[in-house]
């Protein structure tokens, strides 16, 4: 029985473990679209007015559309605080307050980077930010780097 | 006055209103049409814009609550496109005027015993639009509020929409509810005007009819075209006056026959009271001839046996006279002349006894004349009536008249005016008797006249015969200006042996005798006058068709 105890106590403290944010964890990202309407390398600046939504289009016209992860995930966490310089919490109120008054349309959060890249693949002007991108995406040079 | 009184004086005046048919009408749909007016034109556009009100509120909190819904989504679930669509479909509303999001914080104190909830603006669209958090809906605008709640954030959405397109819409309701109300209100005068006229004009020509056939005209129909009661109704009153027609003229032909009976009744009736008349005409002339005949059987022996004894009497009295004449005569001779005796007694004592024998003379021939007048009266008259042309008869009895008047009345004027006789009238007459009553009645007006004429000098006596024919009858007048008679005299003018004449010139019987001889031709004879103006005698006799055969 107190084998079956202690069991128990470990996996309860790998669950905890596992839901923990990975603030400490630094995962790489990737900057993914399709098509040709976003440029194939860009400043991080560029990058950061991107997918702040104060890029509503891309040369040729076309719609900017952001992809990210949820920031319930490590990706989204990451992603919120190297892109955006935000907490998850910071990130909602922020597109909030872009989408509530209509400056930015919304972006997509997913759950799954093969859903992130499923939608980016299909849609045009779509730019999302992954861990692993996958061959159906280009994946856009930040500063010259493929990952950041 | 006292409130009771008033309103029973009013009501009392109210009942004495009388109102036709036609105004009840006009009064009842007037009524009807007014109420569904006001009904049309105040409670529906009432009605309407309150649920005009209450749906733009429900939606308006509808949208609020959409919104609010996208924001706990995009905060719970970071799906930021219910917001966003949300956000999308509030702003195409052009009454928008602003949404806003409301954050709301519990501020704790540093002893964290007390706690303070604070408003926060967190964004607002637009976004230059200054609002007032503790905003509330007013008559221009809308303000909703619809409160989230999410791990990451609590607020509430401020919606707030102008009521500007609710005005609108409250002024084009109440347009359209004038108008219909004035289109409803139209309709129910017109339909109401053909209704009062399709009754009442129908009732009034019935009334109309019906005055008149209460006043005995049985020709009133009237015309009715409409297939309901009032129709029927006409029909029914058409058919009632027929029968009251056909009943009265059944009546009247009923009434028309037994008049003729009647008057056959009464011919009949008058046949008998004539035939009973006639029959007592003859009865009394029966016995008045039987009377007269006996009167005059007993009067015939007196007469024969005065006649001679006066006729001694006048005689021996006119020898006397004369045998005196020759006395006195030979007593005046010169032999006696000398006696004074004979002069101053024997002379005086003959002339007395002369004027009396004259004297009895006189009387003897009166009583001669009353007793041979008497005589004529008992003569059997003659009954052979001749048919005759009275104007012609007159004419000829006036020439004959003219011929035996005495001296003194031959001055009078005498003329004859005959009557218009177109038709050739005649009248059966016994013509010697006609003449004696025409004869004594001129006698009697010739006296009358000459007497006035020997009173008053200037008096311009004139004498009138004039004759009128008529339908059944004729008149013969005769007209004089003489000393007229007296209402005493007049009633006892054809009584016999009546007289206003000296013994020497009348005995009375002439009137009396005229009177029955014109009694015998069926007529009647009649006396008008004024005494000392004139004297009217009217005979009158049937004419042929009615005389006696």
């Amino acid at each position: 029985m107190n084998y079956v105890y202690r069991f128990a106590f470990k996996v309860f403290l790998l669950s905890i473990y596992f839901q923990l944010p990975a603030r400490s964890q630094d995962i790489s990202l990737s900057v993914i679209t399709s098509g040709k309407s976003a440029p194939s390398e860009m400043k991080l600046a560029q990058l950061k007015a991107t997918m702040r939504g104060e890029r509503l289009r891309w040369p040729d016209g076309s719609k900017v559309i952001i992809a990210l992860l949820k920031t319930t995930t490590p990706i989204g966490t990451n992603t919120s605080r190297k892109i955006y310089n935000m907490s998850a919490n910071e990130l909602n109120k922020y597109w909030l307050a872009l989408v509530f008054q209509g400056k930015a349309d919304a972006p997509n959060f997913f759950n799954s980077e093969a859903e992130l890249e499923e939608f980016v693949s299909q849609t045009n002007g779509a730019i999302g930010v992954v861990n692993h991108p996958s061959a159906s995406n280009k994946v856009i040079l930040i500063d010259g780097q493929r990952s950041l | 006055m006292h409130p009771k009184l008033r309103n029973s004086f009013i009501l009392s005046s109210l009942q004495h209103i009388r109102l036709t048919v036609k105004t009840k009408i006009w009064l009842t749909v007037t009524t009807i049409v007014l109420l569904f007016s006001f009904f049309v034109l105040f409670y529906v556009p009432a009605i309407q814009e309150r649920n005009l009100l209450n749906n733009f509120n429900k939606e308006v909190q509808n949208h609020a609550n959409t919104v609010a819904l996208g924001v706990k989504i995009a905060m719970t679930e970071q799906n930021f496109q219910g917001v966003q669509t949300a956000m999308d479909f509030v702003k195409q509303d052009p009454l928008l005027r602003f949404v806003s999001l409301i954050q709301t914080d519990t501020t704790w104190n540093a002893q964290h015993n007390r706690y303070q909830i604070t408003k926060t603006i967190f964004k607002t669209y637009p976004e230059k639009k200054k609002i007032n958090i503790n905003a509330l809906s007013d008559d221009s605008t809308v303000v909703k509020r619809s409160s989230f709640t999410s791990a990451m954030m609590k607020g509430e959405i401020l919606l707030a929409f102008s009521t500007k397109e609710i005005i609108q819409s409250k002024r084009q309701i109440r347009a359209t509810s004038l108008f219909f109300s004035f289109l409803v209100f139209s309709i129910g005068i017109i339909i109401g005007f053909g209704l009062a006229r399709n009754i009442s004009v129908p009732i009034l020509k019935l009334r109309d009819a019906a005055t008149r056939v209460g006043r005995g005209d049985l020709t009133q129909r009237v015309v009715s075209k409409s297939q309901d009661e009032i129709g029927e109704l006409g029909i029914v009153f058409n058919k009632m006056v027929t029968d009251l027609a056909t009943a009265r003229k059944e009546l009247e032909n009923r009434t028309t026959e037994l008049m003729v009976e009647k008057k056959k009744s009464d011919d009949l009736l008058a046949g008998l009271q004539q035939t009973l008349a006639d029959l007592k005409d003859t009865q009394e002339q029966l016995i008045r001839q039987e009377k007269f005949a006996s009167i005059g059987q007993l009067t015939k022996g007196l007469v024969d046996r005065l006649l001679n004894p006066l006729s001694y009497i006048t005689n021996f009295a006119a020898v006397s006279n004369e045998l005196l004449e020759e006395s006195k005569e030979m007593l005046g001779a010169s032999k006696f002349a000398t006696d004074a005796y004979t002069q101053t007694e024997v002379l005086p004592l003959l002339t007395v006894v002369e004027n009396n024998i004259e004297k009895i003379k006189n009387h003897g021939s009166s009583l001669t004349r009353i007793v041979r007048s008497m005589d004529k009266l008992l003569q059997s008259k003659a009954t052979a009536f001749i048919e005759s042309d009275i104007n012609d008869f007159i004419e000829t009895q006036l020439s004959s008249y003219k011929q035996e008047i005495e001296a003194t009345y031959s001055s009078t004027p005498l003329k004859f005016k005959p009557g218009s006789n177109l038709k050739n009238h005649s009248a059966k007459i016994l013509p010697a008797e006609m003449s004696f009553v025409l004869f004594s009645i001129l006698n009697n007006a010739m006296y009358s006249l000459h007497e006035k004429t020997t009173k008053q000098l200037a008096f311009q006596p004139w004498l009138v015969v004039e004759t009128s024919f008529y339908d059944e009858h004729v008149e013969i007048r005769i007209r004089d200006n003489g000393t007229g008679i007296s209402d005493t005299e007049k009633s006892q003018l054809f009584s016999p042996f009546f007289t206003t004449k000296p013994t020497s010139k009348g005995t009375g019987l002439g009137l009396f005798i005229s009177q029955d001889i014109v009694r015998a031709h069926r007529g009647s004879i009649a006396v008008e006058s004024k005494p000392e103006t004139y004297t009217v005698f009217t005979i009158s006799l049937p004419l042929s068709s009615a005389a006696i055969s």
